[in-house]
């Protein structure tokens, strides 16, 4: 606490006469209040106690009044200066005194005190502040900060507390004293803003010291401090000051409300929406107070603008929140900081590093969530959530001509996600996102508990995601399998972490592990294998961890399993091994000898359990490049070994990457040379900066096919047959006679149909027919293309093909684009269709149309499970046009399973909050 | 020490595959078929006042055939036509198309069918062997603009893409081409004509090689030689051929031989001359894209048969010229025993048989018109035997008990058509 030279300011003090109003807001205050008062070198008046509440009992002899304006209209000539002091602070001695002179020093019209706790005594509340143009205040003070007498500067501000502060009678007059609807901050900084509009000079005089005991505050809600700054921008700003500021500040506050909604902090938003409906309710008040202000003004708000700082005071918040919490998040359970981490001073640079390859890793994928998602491979928007859902849980899956086989479950986690909101266009990329940043935050908690403490272990996960072994994803685009890395990373950090002691803590990570798992089981089904092998290698060989930490991974991989049971229980071997995308999993010469380089210097020189990382990570980096070597897996088996790859990567290059210091000059070069391995896998992952897509293909499929709405407006078809280059095809392909091709919707590739599965009869078929336009057979492939649905052929980058389409006469050669050629039917080629050539459009995962006592030829491989009345016709199946309507019949099991993994993960989630609560 | 060995053991697993691994084996998708050509051939119909004619159709199979007629990107007809019994079909050119010139695009059901047309009036006879897709560079050879005669390309394009074609020239003078004709555009369902006496006038054979750039053409030229029409269709070149050498009155055969190689071609006839074969009765070496034709009717010996052998491709057009008009007719790819020869029947009809072998052959014409008469004729070895067809009927399936090559004409006092008749497969 600071200490003032009261002699000197007494002396100095004119003679005013000088009226005291006490806000009141209970007895106990009051009367410490009163006391405070009468200890005022400084003579007063008198005191008039403005009780709004009526629920003061012992007013003493002082006048007592119901509200401001009666204290106002009481105020008589006898009285120059009146000094507003709330009921429960406690001016020091002198503070009257030093009011007074500043006052008459500075010629200002208002001066406010320097404001301290009461309970502290030392911690500062207000000493003046600034605003933004939103009327938010900027002090400029941290919380809790400590009054070293650090701002005794007495200076002209924006607005001072009105828990003290000493006014002109005559301006007291003119603004009608305090705004009686206002809180307590607001109403200090309203009568500051309408004094300065009239003329008036509000500065803070900081040898005035008043504790405050607050107690004004406790049954104010926050949001009437919004709402009160809000009215009293209403009231002071000119109209086209007005018409700027409040739609901004509106937004903003509603940006700052949604963006703390998705930290977990529903407040801010709530709110905002009372404010705003406060303000609303209030409108014809403030209209009226606005006048009163107009009545008096004498000075633009560029007057107001003087004091107020640049820019949005609540974004700046936001932002250092995030900044705060994303600290939190990389490095500790939140407030536990332990003795070891004191000493550590690499705990404030994990955040700078993490912030850095957070944003190399923003940077190098920013095709991805800052645009359109580049589609290409089996990079694929989702068409519809509800038919790639129903896919999943046994229904009906429309990939290709059809077939019973499910959905890929990340295909159905995507499409669970654009379901729930709505099929805004931007879930795909936040959730990408959020999958990014998981994986980099993930890493660095995994390294974290296995014992790699430094800073720069947050740049194994620049590696890992954007690094060498991300080129075995990029192969045929697998987005999903890359995005894997991140929830797998998370379950194995669960599964690490000690075991809670606690009820709730148990529950919460048991929940946050189901959660990872389900995440990285649906978007790559193979990341339980890895993240229980990874659990066990590490339980193994890492000193320190106990059994449990396999155990947790076999829990975590169990849960992966179940939610991808749906699919798991309905596919082959033969599909998960030998369908789906190709990895290319054979590094690059250079990164694979950094990283051999790394892993055994690493071993033999990192300092105690942690040389044991470097041996984890290289067998799992051995087990994924070398066993596929002998077979070149495809799909689930492919991306299960990419995925063991990239967290070997992840923990030899994040063990190995910090500087240790200690030991001898042998041990700390061979750290060195590690190191510098490490940090040159780092550097070659920035490569991908450049093009922003983490060196996946460029978009080759947004809008490629939108010839077909503007083309195909007069044609009933749904199909298009995509025939080239393998490397540009959507999705799986098929091939006969030398070319590749598939069948895609006439609104583009999609997800859901990426997997075409095992060929089925219509598959057959239709690769008879692509040979026979190969072999130069066929005059008319449009009718025999009409009996699959198919309207058109695009021909992509494939001059053989185009060529033995030259000879035919009933597909017309539409010019398109460069690159891509393309074939209109001349036949109509409806998917369904009855035998007197109505068509019956599809709706979701059904067909609609005229009911009739006939039947309707469905252009899908014959499945028993349409119905009604199915009977298969050829390849294809014929069902009856009764009802006008087809469906299929779901497979049950499938769809109990599915059902029972959103149970689980719904659970996990519920249980997730719990995390939280056991930390505090 | 454990350390040490824990390192080597991770040096062994990140390195060791690299030991055992096995070579990356480079799968190649299963190469790309050659498409080969569609059961189907392209016929120029011209209809005019003064000249009518016939489409013929002859299968070795019964199944029907479309004829899809198509100009300026449109249909204007399409019709199926019953094949009978018998094998045959015919169609008149006035119902398929209103007049002047257009392409027919004519579907067989089966493998085994050929078409051809006939056509009189005025202008002269015209006789044309339908040919069916070429997908690389195809010659025409046996052209004329000598005397100002008028000789015009027709280039028709059956198909839904549309076409690009070059088209070079060579004549007696050697290569040489118009630029007018280096990139022709025939948009789909269309035909395009090039008046050649313009642009490549006082030829007095001209050659031309036709090269889809992209989508695919059939090509013909039309000229009038001495008054009588000719349409000479389109070959795919090849390295031997083999034709009779037909004899009328007061006209001269010659052989007009031309290549699109870019290097020269030797070439060689044999010919078999009242059943002796005599080798190397001329030999000639062709420049790059150049011709040679061979008077026959200048040999001592006149040739009943001539077998022509290259060391590169070349094309083949026996040609017949006189007072009583002009015919072109490309040569046969080769002997064969089984041939499908629609067109001729009606009066003026000869098939002319030839047996490039020391094998004599009894020849049996099966007609293709329903209740025709089929009959045999005995064909001595390395003879020409002209075989009169005057039953009116619309063509002939000949079978063979051992390889024959064979042409046909019609002629009237118009003039004289000559055709190929398309051989039937397995019949060599």
């Amino acid at each position: 606490m600071s200490e003032h030279p009261d002699t000197e300011l007494l002396s100095t003090a004119p003679d005013q006469r000088i009226r005291v109003a006490v806000l009141a807001v209970d007895d106990d205050g009051l009367a410490a209040t009163l006391a405070a008062i009468d200890r005022q070198v400084y003579a007063i008046e008198g005191v008039t106690i403005i009780d709004r509440d009526g629920d003061i009992s012992d007013a003493g002899d002082h006048l007592v009044v119901e509200d401001f304006a009666a204290f106002v209209n009481d105020l008589g000539p006898e009285t120059d200066l009146v000094w507003i002091v709330h009921g429960d602070a406690q001016p020091r001695p002198d503070a009257l005194g030093a009011l007074v002179a500043e006052m008459a020093r500075s010629d200002a019209s208002l001066v406010g005190s320097k404001i301290v706790d009461a309970v502290t005594l030392d911690r500062l509340e207000s000493v003046g502040s600034a605003t933004d143009v939103f009327g938010e205040p900027y002090s400029g003070l941290d919380p809790d900060e400590v009054d070293l007498e650090q701002y005794d500067v007495v200076r002209d501000v924006a607005f001072v507390s009105a828990v003290s502060m000493l006014v002109r009678r005559d301006l007291v007059r003119g603004l009608r004293g305090i705004d009686p609807l206002m809180p307590p901050v607001a109403a200090g900084l309203d009568f500051s803003q309408r004094a300065r509009v009239a003329g008036g000079r509000v500065m803070v005089a900081p040898s005035s010291e008043v504790l405050h005991e607050r107690t004004c505050r406790h049954d104010v809600a926050g949001w009437r401090e919004w709402a009160g700054r809000m009215r009293s921008m209403l009231k002071v700003y000119r109209l086209i000051t007005l018409a700027w500021v409040v739609p901004i500040g509106t937004v903003l506050g509603f940006v700052d409300g949604v963006v703390r909604l998705l930290l977990g902090t529903t407040r801010p938003l709530t709110d905002f929406f009372q404010s705003l409906a406060w303000n609303v309710v209030h409108l014809p008040g403030s209209l009226t107070a606005r006048n009163a202000v107009r009545s008096v003004r004498q000075v633009g708000d560029e007057e107001l603008f003087r004091y107020q700082v640049t820019g949005s005071v609540r974004m700046r918040l936001l932002a250092t929140d995030i900044a705060e919490r994303f600290g939190w998040v990389i490095d500790d359970e939140p407030g536990v900081v332990t003795e070891e981490e004191l000493e550590d001073d690499s705990t404030a640079a994990g955040p700078v590093v993490a912030a850095l390859g957070l944003i190399t890793v923003a940077l190098a994928t920013r095709s991805f969530w800052a645009g359109a998602l580049p589609q290409s491979g089996f990079t694929l928007r989702i068409a519809d959530p509800l038919v790639a859902l129903n896919g999943f849980a046994g229904g009906w899956n429309p990939a290709g001509l059809g077939s019973s086989e499910p959905v890929h479950p990340s295909a159905a986690l995507f499409a669970a996600l654009e379901w729930i909101t709505g099929g805004w266009g931007g879930t795909m990329r936040i959730a990408i996102a959020a999958l990014l940043v998981t994986a980099l935050v993930a890493a660095g908690r995994l390294l974290r508990e296995v014992g790699v403490t430094g800073p720069t272990r947050h740049l194994a996960g620049v590696v890992g995601v954007i690094g060498m072994a991300t080129a075995a994803f990029a192969t045929d685009a697998d987005l999903a399998s890359w995005l894997a890395l991140g929830p797998t990373l998370a379950a194995i950090a669960l599964a690490v972490m000690p075991w809670p002691s606690a009820t709730f803590g148990r529950l919460g990570r048991v929940g946050g592990l189901v959660v990872a798992s389900a995440v990285a089981g649906a978007l790559a089904p193979g990341a339980s294998v890895v993240i229980l092998v990874t659990c066990i290698a590490l339980w193994l060989l890492v000193p320190g961890l106990r059994r449990g930490v396999a155990a947790r991974g076999l829990l975590a991989a169990d849960i992966a399993v179940l939610v991808t049971a749906p699919y798991l229980s309905a596919v082959t071997v033969d599909e998960l091994t030998e369908t789906g995308p190709a990895y290319d999993l054979m590094p690059a010469l250079l990164p694979a000898v950094l990283l051999v380089v790394a892993a055994v210097l690493g071993t033999l020189f990192l300092a105690d359990r942690r040389h044991r990382i470097p041996v984890v990570g290289g067998i799992l980096v051995a087990l994924g490049v070398w066993f596929p070597v002998f077979e070149s897996p495809r799909g689930d088996l492919g991306a299960t070994f990419a995925l063991f790859a990239a967290v070997g990567v992840v923990l030899v290059t994040g063990a190995v990457i910090g500087l240790d210091r200690d030991g001898s000059h042998t041990v700390v070069g061979g750290r060195a040379v590690a190191a510098s391995a490490a940090a040159l896998l780092v550097l070659l992952s920035l490569n991908h900066v450049v093009d922003g897509r983490a060196g996946f293909p460029a978009d080759q499929w947004t809008e490629r096919l939108v010839f077909t709405e503007s083309l195909g407006a007069e044609i009933a078809s749904s199909r298009v047959l995509v025939v080239g280059d393998p490397g540009q095809l959507p999705g799986e392909h098929m091939s006969t006679a030398g070319f590749a091709y598939r069948v895609v919707p006439v609104d583009g590739p999609s997800l859901e149909s990426a997997r075409l599965g095992q060929p089925r009869l219509g598959d057959d078929a239709l690769a008879d027919l692509v040979a026979s336009i190969a072999g130069g057979e066929l005059v008319r492939p449009g009718e025999e293309f009409a009996e699959f649905g198919i309207g058109w052929v695009a021909v992509v980058d494939d001059p053989a093909f185009s060529a033995a389409m030259a000879a035919q006469v009933d597909m017309d050669e539409v010019p398109v684009s460069e690159g891509l050629t393309v074939f209109l039917n001349s036949v109509p080629a409806p998917r369904a269709v009855t035998e007197s050539g109505s068509v019956w459009e599809a709706d979701g995962a059904r067909f609609v149309g005229l009911a009739a006592s006939e039947t309707v030829r469905i252009a899908d491989n014959a499945s028993p499970r349409w119905g009604p009345g199915w009977e298969q016709d050829d390849w294809a199946n014929r069902v009856s046009a009764a009802d006008g309507v087809a469906v299929y019949k779901p497979n049950s099991l499938r769809r109990i399973l599915a059902w029972a993994g959103v149970g689980v993960f719904v659970l996990g989630l519920a249980f997730l909050p719990f995390s939280r609560r056991s930390d505090q | 020490m454990k350390r040490v060995l824990l390192a080597l053991a991770v040096a062994v697993a990140l390195t060791g595959g690299w030991l055992v691994a096995p070579e990356p084996v480079i799968v190649d998708d299963a190469p790309g078929l050659e498409p080969a050509a569609a059961a189907a051939a392209v016929c120029p119909l011209r209809l005019d006042r003064t000249s009518d004619g016939k489409l013929t159709i002859a299968s070795s199979l019964i199944a029907p055939a479309r004829i899809t007629v198509g100009n300026a990107g449109s249909i204007l007809s399409d019709q199926s036509v019953l094949v009978d019994d018998a094998g045959g079909a015919a169609v008149l050119f006035g119902e398929l198309t209103i007049g002047g010139l257009a392409g027919a695009f004519v579907e067989f059901g089966v493998t085994g069918a050929g078409a051809a047309t006939v056509s009189r009036g005025e202008a002269g006879v015209t006789a044309v062997s339908c040919p069916s897709l070429i997908r690389t560079t195809s010659l025409i050879t046996g052209g004329s603009t000598r005397n100002a005669e008028p000789l015009e390309l027709i280039l028709i394009n059956p198909y839904g893409s549309d076409a690009v074609v070059s088209v070079e020239s060579s004549s007696e003078i050697g290569a040489d081409s118009a630029e007018e004709l280096s990139s022709v555009v025939v948009p789909a369902r269309s035909t395009v004509t090039r008046d050649l006496s313009t642009l490549l006038p006082l030829r007095s054979r001209l050659s031309l090689a036709i090269t889809p750039i992209r989508g695919l053409v059939h090509a013909f030229v039309e000229g009038s030689g001495g008054g009588d029409r000719v349409v000479i269709e389109h070959v795919d070149p090849r390295s031997e051929w083999v034709t009779p050498v037909p004899r009328f009155e007061g006209q001269q055969a010659l052989l007009v031989i031309s290549t699109n190689s870019p290097v020269e071609v030797s070439v060689r006839v044999d010919g078999w001359s009242g059943g002796v074969l005599t080798e190397g009765v001329f030999s000639a070496v062709i420049p790059p894209r150049g011709q040679v034709e061979i008077p026959l009717s200048d040999f001592e010996i006149p040739l009943d048969v001539a077998q022509i052998l290259a060391d590169g491709p070349v094309a083949v057009a026996m040609v017949v010229e006189g007072d009583a008009g002009r015919a072109v007719s490309p040569a046969n790819a080769g002997p064969h025993s089984e041939w499908l020869m629609p067109g001729p029947g009606s009066a003026g009809s000869v098939a002319w048989i030839g047996v490039p072998g020391e094998v004599d052959a009894i020849v049996e014409f099966l007609s293709l018109s329903a209740g025709g008469q089929s009959f045999t004729v005995d064909a001595p070895a390395g003879t020409l035997t002209a075989v009169p067809l005057e039953g009116q009927v619309i063509g002939y399936t000949l079978r063979s008990d051992s390889p024959i090559t064979v042409l046909w004409s019609v002629s009237d006092e118009t003039g004289i058509g000559l055709g190929a008749p398309t051989p039937l497969p397995g019949g060599e």
